[in-house]
């Protein structure tokens, strides 16, 4: 290999080490309880959503804020209590039934919000007479919106259903 | 569901055993030893009967429905 291939492939490495991408891959995560991110995340979806309900014609604002909280809990599953499945470490008894109630609590606020939301969008839309492309950015947002619940109910139930434990 | 008591943390001190050491031998996670010895975790059938296994004591000596007499306690009994 050439001089100027080995240094530049020797960058590579280097810029790829800076994004600490490698350094998660190769070392254990260290999970912890994360009591307060899910709710700054939901609260941003939820205003979000909520402000794009508001404001039909300045929903775009919304859907910024609803990035934001997807951002935020995109890193949750990574970081949280909730072990995932198929993970290499060991996911014992209490890890599995943690996950399981994480998970029905996620899924059942998803279910309540999705039926919710639907009636408080085709209510909303007879009201205020929304047009169809209003409407189509409304359904966007929702979906946006249920997606960050998703992604943050479970953590948010995790982390407050059981108290951190500390090493013996 | 009725709360399980148990002297998980009374038979490892007995044995001058970690939490670590006791998990590697059930097959389980540190911290979920934790959470059994504060009560916020009822193990299920195989783990608790794992548990007896390692203290060589019958199951019913671990864990119990109702609260376990403390040692001060038990030891002032036996003087009696």
């Amino acid at each position: 290999m050439s001089r100027f291939n080995q240094r530049f492939l020797a960058r590579l490495d280097a810029a790829a080490e800076r994004t600490g991408i490698p350094a998660i891959a190769k070392h254990e995560v260290r999970r912890r309880h994360l009591r307060w991110v899910p709710i700054v995340a939901l609260a941003l979806a939820l205003g979000g959503w909520g402000w794009g309900l508001a404001q039909p014609d300045r929903a775009y604002f919304g859907y910024a804020a609803i990035s934001a909280g997807f951002a935020l809990g995109v890193f949750l599953p990574i970081f949280g209590p909730i072990k995932p499945w198929g993970e290499s470490k060991l996911v014992d008894e209490f890890d599995r039934q943690l996950r399981q109630r994480a998970f029905l609590v996620g899924f059942a606020t998803v279910s309540a919000a999705s039926v919710l939301g639907i009636w408080l969008l085709l209510g909303l839309a007879l009201l205020d007479n929304w047009s169809r492309d209003t409407l189509i950015t409304q359904l966007a947002n929702f979906a946006y919106m249920l997606f960050v619940l998703y992604l943050t109910v479970p953590t948010l139930h995790a982390s407050w259903a059981t108290q951190p434990m500390a090493e013996d | 569901m009725p709360q399980i008591h148990n002297r998980i943390a009374l038979f490892r001190a007995e044995r001058a055993m970690s939490r670590r050491e006791l998990a590697e031998a059930v097959g389980v996670n540190p911290q979920t030893i934790g959470y059994l010895e504060r009560g916020d975790y009822s193990p299920s059938l195989e783990l608790g009967m794992k548990i007896a296994q390692v203290f060589e004591v019958p199951v019913e000596l671990v864990f119990s429905f109702t609260p376990f007499e403390s040692v001060a306690a038990a030891l002032r009994r036996a003087a009696e």
